[in-house]
């Protein structure tokens, strides 16, 4: 009798815990992000796809079936698009709901797909701009962009968000009239660089993660040579870019990856508690910081000291 | 097999128990303690203040001026309220936090709807059980940050509508944000309640009484505690 006692518990505890299914890469930076998405659900029972190559959509369809998870964490694009391929065909997502982390360009991704959710990986210019002018004593209040058609979006939401911030955004779209050739582009880049430095006076520039504005071609004959030796900051979302060896950015902010991985638990848990979202997407909100203070020195920007101390990263 | 059902009964009892004891402090809870206001001086801050309470006793004793307050009970704000808004209730402490709703948009939502932001001061969940009862009201989530620059992206960015802070995390947010707060409410000590805790479980309790009085935040640590009366 005590032992069908025993057996009837653990049947329920064992039906009452939900299952997740991690499809990821091999790498540091996506198993960070596991062990944040562990640590915030630690009631789940977790079922892990990793591999060093892509996984195949055969195999990704054979998982699901096998695990049957209640939900799906995806991370990085080439896995997303195999089960964004999947949901057009074989499998019925409302089942196993999928959430991806470490993606690029996530909302437009899975802009319309049902059961699609997830944190986006690119640090808004919001927290990137803030976070720059708490250890900034010189003024931040105008900063210039440019970037493409496809990234209108994303800065009309950016230039809401800074506007409370009392920080203007001055935005150039490179393709919006017409297509350019590298050549054009790069011509079009200088002039408008100009215009921004001279006629808006803008304080800082933000080097967006566009393939556009930031191509091969414009990277060694725009970034490198024009604006690298100009008198103001260049703010980067690649921490690479502000280590001296490339020396191209003066501050930087990169999502922080374990903390991805909580903020998707807490997604995840906020629809487990209302079978809905309100948004597919949110930006990431941890972020670690890199300061390149030799180039800052160089164009005589005054930083809180006291500040610059609580910065993860810093060039000297 | 007895012990079986031992343990069934106990536990039924102590679920009961509590349920009895949440049960009591929610319908005895009003607030007899309030001995003091002086929210009609700052009246004139507000266009209108919206009082959200489920004891109509409490806003009478209160005493708040007629002209400034509309007691509403749990129900959706209008659209194009043009107000600012100020939460309060029975169990509020309110004196040592303050509601930062920025965003007018964002108030005409349901209150229900209401995505609140605050500190991880001592563990999520028994945080997230600190907000919800210390403002009883039945926000829609609560998302906690460790740091203020973490607090002011959740804010800034939309992904909550507002700010659960005490005085000093205030100070700081202000310090290094120019985000327009609309609507402050700093109630400055003006009610004298006795904290409560009533819809937690003793376990929780002693577990929030022991790291508040940790905590690094010195106002919390004057914190008394019992069950409603």
């Amino acid at each position: 009798m005590n032992h069908l006692f025993i057996c009837i518990l653990l049947l329920n505890a064992i039906s009452f815990s939900k299952t997740i299914l991690v499809v990821r890469p091999d790498g540091f930076e996506y198993s960070q992000a596991e062990q944040g998405l562990r640590s915030e659900l630690s009631s789940y029972k977790y079922h892990t796809l990793v591999s060093s190559n892509f996984h195949s959509q055969k195999q990704l369809h054979n998982a699901i079936d096998s695990v049957s998870p209640d939900f799906i964490v995806v991370m990085d694009n080439h896995n997303l698009n195999k089960l964004i391929e999947l949901s057009t065909k074989e499998v019925d997502f409302s089942q196993h709901p999928v959430f991806s982390i470490l993606s690029l360009n996530l909302k437009n991704e899975i802009q319309n797909r049902p059961h699609f959710y997830g944190i986006e990986v690119e640090v808004p210019a919001y927290t990137l701009f803030t976070q720059f002018r708490k250890v900034s004593q010189s003024t931040v209040s105008k900063i210039g962009v440019f970037h493409q058609k496809e990234l209108s979006a994303r800065i009309t939401e950016a230039q809401k968000a800074l506007k409370q911030e009392e920080i203007d955004l001055v935005s150039f779209c490179l393709d919006c009239k017409t297509p350019l050739s590298n050549r054009v582009l790069l011509q079009t880049l200088k002039k408008e660089y100009r215009e921004m430095i001279f006629t808006d006076e803008i304080d800082a520039i933000w080097m967006i993660e566009d393939n556009l504005s930031l191509n091969q071609t414009t990277l060694e004959h725009f970034w490198t040579r024009t604006v690298k030796n100009s008198s103001i900051p260049i703010l980067t979302p690649f921490t690479s870019y502000t280590n001296p060896d490339i020396n191209l950015g003066h501050f930087s902010a990169q999502a922080k990856y374990y903390e991805l991985g909580t903020q998707v638990g807490l997604q995840i848990e906020l629809y487990t508690e209302e079978g809905k979202l309100d948004t597919q997407t949110e930006p990431p909100i941890s972020v670690n910081t890199s300061i390149n203070l030799p180039k800052l020195e160089n164009i005589n920007w005054k930083l809180k000291k006291k500040r610059v101390e609580r910065i993860k990263q810093i060039f000297e | 097999m007895k012990f079986w059902l031992i343990s069934f009964v106990l536990l039924t009892s102590i679920t009961q128990i509590a349920w009895a004891q949440n049960l009591y402090a929610y319908s005895h809870g009003a607030p007899s303690r309030v001995v003091s206001h002086e929210l009609g001086k700052d009246s004139s801050y507000f266009s209108k203040i919206w009082v959200f309470s489920k004891h109509k006793d409490f806003v009478n004793k209160v005493g708040f001026q007629e002209n400034t307050v509309v007691l509403a009970p749990f129900i959706s704000m209008p659209e194009n309220q043009k107000s600012s808004i100020f939460l309060t209730s029975k169990k509020t402490h309110l004196e040592y936090f303050t509601i930062i709703i920025h965003d007018r948009t964002n108030i005409a939502k349901p209150l229900k709807n209401l995505r609140v932001g605050g500190f991880n001061f001592m563990g999520k969940k028994a945080t997230k059980e600190f907000i919800r009862d210390s403002l009883d009201l039945q926000f829609r989530s609560v998302k906690l940050a460790h740091n203020i620059d973490d607090l002011q992206s959740l804010f800034g960015l939309g992904i909550v509508d507002a700010l659960l802070l005490n005085e000093t995390q205030l100070k700081e947010f202000k310090d290094q944000s120019k985000l327009n707060l609309l609507s402050i409410w700093n109630s400055k000590r003006r009610f004298n309640f006795t904290y409560s805790m009533a819809t937690k479980d003793t376990f929780t309790q002693n577990r929030l009484k022991k790291s508040l009085l940790k905590s690094s935040i010195p106002s919390l640590g004057i914190l008394e505690w019992s069950i409603a009366q």
